[in-house]
């Protein structure tokens, strides 16, 4: 779905999933280790992994992205006579979504699946029945997937810098008591 | 000349203690007691198995040996050998917490076996995480710095766990060379100690909850009873009361398979040690109980109560986690091991179950084809842990582990003594004569 900003390229602790600049979510082999950490954070689960291979890859669409960078569109978009597919600034694309709907509204569904799930993704569906039963998934998060783990991430280095002072602290704190003499009853209890 | 013959001396020296400590280390790595016995030969058999199957999976591809799916990419491996097992590992960052940090002395005699086996358990445990990996030859790739995924909760793990296992090795590491009898290395790595415990509760604290943070993303994957932005507080509690659970149960097996090197003073103090652990569970398991609970409400999930899904989540809070607990309570009060052990099972059960249903059951709860594990990926989970458990012999049966120190390692003797423990009366008598 090539998401905004992609639940699959935050997860990816090798950055072998990438967001590129152009839009595309492109995965890269020569980083990739196969944890499959993207498959389980992808809200579309979008990337494959090849089970039966010994060197496996993990299988998405790229967009084309080599094409793009030569400044062609991509090949389904290109090959497609219907013009089902279209290729653009993404801005636009909605655009013309919305006209589309506007145009034919007893044909066409009056949603743009991806204009807002998951925080919004680069590959838009229009369609004639409801997306519910095409097999996509409508219960999706509007917020972008990354969000859902930012405070977490957020509270590691607070963690980081605060905890060992605090124990070290502590540790010196109960150095002294035990200078004292101390004994401890049965019952486990200090005194 | 005389330089010479000096220099010569000292080769010669230094090839002959070489020599010496060759053939130690050949004697010790000589099995010691009888060879051929059950245990051995089903450990045998086990881990002849799981070799073939690994050499298998390797050759070709994860399908063939597991029933991992595109729906399902993390399986056992990952969900028991892995989440459930660093869980049962916690024992060693709360037990040097509370003798390091807090100075608990009665804990003293536990610390080594526990670090030991938090060691060994993050070894193969989070070892069995590369016969998972796809692509395990890239492992280095987030550790070598061309490729940091800085923003990945997995980036994260990843170096903890690296990171913890070094601190525990270095905790752990006094007792190697109390084996070996290098003393003055001895002293500079028992001053170590304090600095590694620090750095390794603080990278603890970070992944265990960090085991929880993984699955914060999969939010429309795992079924509302478990889902919530709190998985990482509760995994890091979870795993208090889990790693000492552990401690109590793996305790009560070793002091009766290593009886013979348990010292006099810590065969007394055990009840003692034990009923401290198990009440220290019972407080955190009171806890993570409210703060179940507290999610519970907080997410408005009363109609979800009245499901499958809604039972088995009763099943995992009240059956697992409110029962054991008040078993704890109850034992504790009447210093009653067994019903201390029974609670700590039954705990144990539980943190397997809760695990599992974030990474497996829960989640995808609404697939029409469900993961269920192949046998070999079982056997080879039971063969990591065959693997640990002779490893962990081996070690015990050598180093000073459950057995006192030498004479000259003990630095702070009057420190363990002065926990004056009173000795009950009918039990001064039995010691008594095992003490002639
Ligand atoms: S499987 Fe590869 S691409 Fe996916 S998260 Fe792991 S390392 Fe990144």
């Amino acid at each position: 779905m090539h998401c905004n900003q992609p639940a699959c390229a935050s997860a990816c602790l090798t950055k072998a999933m990438l967001k590129t600049e152009q839009g595309p979510v492109i995965w890269r082999e020569d980083k990739c280790m196969g944890c499959r950490f993207c498959m389980l954070s992808c809200p579309f689960d979008v990337p494959k992994f090849e089970y039966d291979s010994a060197i496996p890859k993990i299988q998405k669409c790229n967009l084309c992205w080599d094409r793009l960078e030569e400044g062609k569109s991509p090949a389904c978009a290109e090959a497609c006579p219907a013009e089902a597919i279209k290729f653009g600034k993404r801005r636009e694309l909605i655009e013309a979504g919305r006209a589309q709907i506007a145009k034919d509204p007893t044909n066409y569904t009056h949603h743009i699946y991806g204009e807002a799930e998951a925080g919004g993704t680069s590959y838009m569906y229009l369609a004639g029945v409801p997306f519910g039963q095409l097999g996509f998934r409508t219960d999706l998060e509007t917020i972008p997937y990354p969000e859902l783990s930012k405070d977490y991430l957020y509270a590691v280095p607070v963690v980081l810098t605060l905890w060992p002072a605090f124990l070290l602290a502590l540790s010196n704190a109960t150095k002294k008591e035990s200078d004292q003499e101390h004994y401890e009853s049965p019952d486990g209890q200090w005194k | 000349m005389n330089h010479q013959t000096d220099n010569g001396n000292k080769w010669s020296l230094l090839i002959s203690e070489a020599k010496r400590f060759g053939r130690f280390l050949l004697s010790e790595m000589k099995p010691k007691g009888k060879v051929v016995t059950p245990f051995n030969v089903f450990a045998a058999a086990v881990l002849a198995t799981a070799a073939v199957l690994l050499v298998i999976r390797f050759t070709q591809g994860l399908a063939s040996t597991t029933n991992l799916s595109q729906d399902f990419p993390w399986g056992i491996w990952i969900g028991f050998d892995v989440i459930t097992g660093v869980a049962f590992a916690g024992g060693a960052y709360v037990i040097t917490f509370m003798v390091y940090i807090l100075r608990l002395e009665k804990y003293h005699p536990i610390v080594r076996i526990t670090v030991l086996n938090g060691f060994l358990a993050y070894v193969f445990y989070a070892g069995a995480l590369l016969f998972d990996l796809g692509r395990p030859w890239k492992v280095i790739n987030p550790i070598i710095g061309n490729s940091f995924g800085v923003s990945s909760v997995m980036f994260l793990v990843a170096w903890h766990f690296m990171l913890y296992m070094i601190a525990e090795f270095i905790e752990f590491s006094p007792a190697i060379a109390e084996w070996l009898g290098w003393k003055r290395i001895r002293k500079f790595l028992g001053g170590l100690t304090l600095g590694a415990v620090i750095f390794g509760i603080t990278l603890s604290t970070l992944h265990q909850s960090g085991l929880g943070a993984l699955f914060l993303m999969a939010k429309s994957k795992i079924h509302p009873l478990w889902y919530s932005e709190f998985i990482p507080i509760l995994f890091f509690v979870s795993s208090i009361f889990a790693g000492l659970s552990m401690v109590i149960v793996e305790g009560s097996i070793s002091h009766r398979v290593f009886k013979r090197q348990i010292t006099l003073q810590h065969h007394i103090d055990h009840e003692d040690i034990v009923v401290g652990l198990a009440r220290i569970c019972a407080g955190t398991m009171y806890v993570y109980f409210f703060l179940k609970v507290l999610v519970f409400i907080h997410g408005q999930q009363w109609n979800y109560i009245n499901t499958p899904m809604g039972w088995w989540f009763l099943v995992e809070v009240v059956g697992f986690v409110l029962i054991p607990v008040r078993l704890f309570t109850q034992a504790v009060q009447f210093r009653n091991l067994s019903l201390i052990r029974v609670a700590a099972v039954l705990t144990l059960i539980g943190i397997v179950v809760n695990r599992l249903n974030v990474s497996i059951i829960a989640f995808k709860w609404y697939a029409v084809e469900r993961y269920i594990p192949s046998w070999m990926e079982l056997e080879i989970t039971l063969g990591v842990i065959v693997a640990e458990i002779l490893v962990l012999r081996w070690v015990v049966n050598r180093m000073p582990i459950l057995r006192e120190p030498p004479d000259w390692a003990l630095q702070r003797p009057e420190a363990i003594r002065k926990t004056g423990f009173v000795v009950k009366e009918g039990e001064e008598k039995q010691w008594a004569t095992i003490n002639m």
